[in-house]
């Protein structure tokens, strides 16, 4: 088992009594004695740094004279998504060998994933001005770019990161991203390519999948998004994921019916007007929540033969209706809130009809 | 989702009789939110903090576990009620205290609220993580990976509250039980794992033994015990004199 490096700060006055009066070269040399022993058992190595009465404290799992090694161990933390004890390693590698690539590129990427965009843009040029072909680092640095909002710099580093392998599966993924907005087409292109290359990564599918849907082959972005959420959950990737999925849905089942409610859902919104009504608010409100809480998983509105259940109410209920009873329920809550799908219709349909009952 | 992670979700949902609802969103601070269900709410809901996606599956069995702990016995639900009159007695004493006289008077009152409602949340939720890892350790065997990722960046987060600079502008007391309880939940997890040098910064700033203290207390209530959870708090509690800060309301599933 690899232990985690770690790194803490204190003061020397909160020491033991018995060290207050010596000398202070005498503490430091104690102090700095005392942690090499500490961590001597265990190896690795230890940093002690003193700055007026501020001590640093770092353990380091290897040597880092030992580089590669310690830039593995750096790596392989990052990876297994210890990125706060990554960062330990490489910052401290990075004060020690400035030029050294693999450092540069690991270390500019953190910074750019921790905003800190000019720091990033600044090792990860370096690394250019060192390796020029590097086109992995053209495509870190072409993503620092884009979260500073420069995508003319960033166009320019991925086509060249491009030039110099046409095959890079990142390079297409985030070439695909960059142009998307303007040209769907053109992305569609490079996200073809890269989904072959990454078929399970989320960011390349995701991709992928949009490009569809704003193409309108809505039949083949679905199942795409769909699978978002299993290669990736938890991200903000899988509930955009999710949120397209919904559009999905709302212009699949507009494709009938066009600009004209649908009567299947008018029907469902009366009869929840009419149930909220019999049951009072606190109890429609339990309703809605408890829908609403089903439906971040994703209801199926487009599949009558899709039936589910409530611990609220009693019965089973299709996706299309559970949907038209929360759209009522929060619209009744508060008329201003977006129930996340456009009902708007069958919801005035449904009260006008209510009112003359 | 992760195999075992279903696995604790369904027994939630068998032992509580309610739905778990689970989704991921930001904006907040912790790894994740959760609502326990009741008749007015009745679904679980897990929202995992996207920052922490990378251990999602972790963080969303220990919110189960955490689900198991407080469902002990159905009939009496605990639910933690802070008394507001006494705790704003204690931010006024705290606001006085010599290390915050630099502070403008309506910014020292925000920021020792701030700790000291920290605590409270910290008396609740440090017992019942503490108990739900080992739920987790024994129920979800094939998280061991993320579990030891999300403790451990969690010890070395604690690690940065001993920084002098938040010791300088922390009432002695309040840094003292914040990091009492800190120490506790790293000495668990350390003999859980085998990663003792995650204790040297407790040790350093001589924090350790008060964290032993209350692991004592800890391990003092039987793991078979339904009111486990409770009574350690109240143990932790009394060792820390927060006692008169809360009250336990109890109310059936």
């Amino acid at each position: 088992m690899t232990l985690d490096p770690i790194k803490f700060i204190f003061e020397l006055n909160e020491l033991p009594e018995n060290y207050k009066d010596a000398p202070q070269n005498k503490v430091r040399e104690a102090v700095t004695s005392f942690f090499k022993n500490y961590f001597r058992p265990i190896g690795g190595e230890v940093a002690v740094e003193f700055k007026d009465d501020l001590v640093t404290v770092q353990w380091f799992p290897s040597s880092l004279a030992e580089t590669e090694k310690a830039v593995d161990e750096a790596v392989n933390l990052l990876e297994k998504g210890k990125v706060y004890q990554g960062e330990i390693i490489l910052a401290e590698l990075y004060k020690r060998f400035p030029a050294h690539p693999v450092i540069l590129f690991n270390y500019g990427m953190i910074l750019s994933d921790k905003g800190k965009l000019n720091e990033a843009i600044d090792l990860l040029s370096k690394l250019i001005e060192i390796n020029p072909e590097d086109y992995r680092g053209l495509n870190a640095l072409a993503v620092a770019h884009i979260r500073k909002g420069d995508r003319e710099k960033a166009r320019s580093e991925l086509e060249k990161s491009y030039q110099l392998n046409p095959e890079d599966p990142y390079t297409l993924r985030n070439l695909g991203s960059l142009v998307a907005n303007e040209s769907p087409e053109e992305a569609l292109s490079y996200f073809e390519k890269a989904v072959e290359l990454l078929p399970d990564d989320p960011q390349t599918q995701y991709g992928y999948g949009l490009c569809l849907k704003e193409l309108g082959r809505y039949d083949e972005a679905d199942p795409i998004l769909k699978r978002i959420a299993e290669l990736s959950p938890y991200t903000d990737l899988a509930e955009r994921a999710k949120s397209a999925r919904n559009e999905i849905a709302s212009i699949t089942m507009r494709r009938e019916t066009g600009t004209e409610p649908r009567i299947d859902a008018v029907m469902y919104c009366l009869a929840a007007l009419k149930k909220f009504n019999e049951l009072g608010n606190q109890k429609a409100q339990t309703i809605t929540y408890e829908i609403a809480m089903l439906g971040r998983d994703g209801l199926n509105i487009n599949n009558p033969e899709k039936k589910y259940t409530l611990k609220s109410m009693p019965g089973e209920f299709t996706g299309m209706q559970l949907i038209s009873y929360m759209y009522v329920g929060l619209k009744q809550m508060d008329p201003n809130l977006d129930p996340g799908i456009d009902l708007e219709n069958e919801y005035k349909t449904a009260l006008d009809m209510f009112g003359k009952e | 989702m992760n195999q075992e992670t279903k696995k604790i979700i369904n027994k939630v949902e068998q032992v509580t009789g309610y739905r778990v609802s689970v989704g991921s969103d930001t904006g907040f601070s912790g790894q994740a939110l959760m609502i326990t269900a009741s008749p007015q709410q009745p679904v679980h809901s897990i929202t995992v903090n996207q920052k922490y996606s990378n251990i999602g599956d972790y963080i969303v069995a220990m919110q189960c576990a955490m689900i198991l702990v407080k469902w002990s016995d159905p009939e009496n639900i605990p639910d933690f009620a802070v008394k507001d009159n006494k705790v704003s007695h204690q931010i006024d004493k705290y606001s006085k205290d010599r290390k915050l006289e630099k502070f403008p008077p309506d910014k020292t009152h925000q920021f020792v609220k701030s700790i000291v409602m920290g605590l409270m949340h910290q008396l609740i939720s440090q017992p019942v993580e503490m108990i739900a890892m080992d739920i987790c350790k024994e129920e979800c065997p094939g998280l061991k990976d993320i579990m030891e990722t999300s403790i451990n960046n969690t010890i070395l987060a604690l690690h940065q509250n001993l920084d002098p600079k938040i010791r300088q502008i922390t009432p002695t007391d309040l840094f003292e039980k914040n990091n009492a309880m800190n120490a506790a939940l790293a000495l668990n997890w350390v003999r859980m794992s085998e990663n003792e040098h995650l204790l040297v910064p407790f040790k350093t700033v001589g924090i350790l033994d008060k964290g032993k203290e209350l692991l004592k207390i800890f391990d003092s209530v039987p793991v078979s015990d339904k009111q486990r959870y409770t009574k350690t708090v109240d143990g932790w509690a009394d060792k820390l004199q927060l006692s008169s800060l809360y009250t336990w309301k109890y109310r059936n599933a």
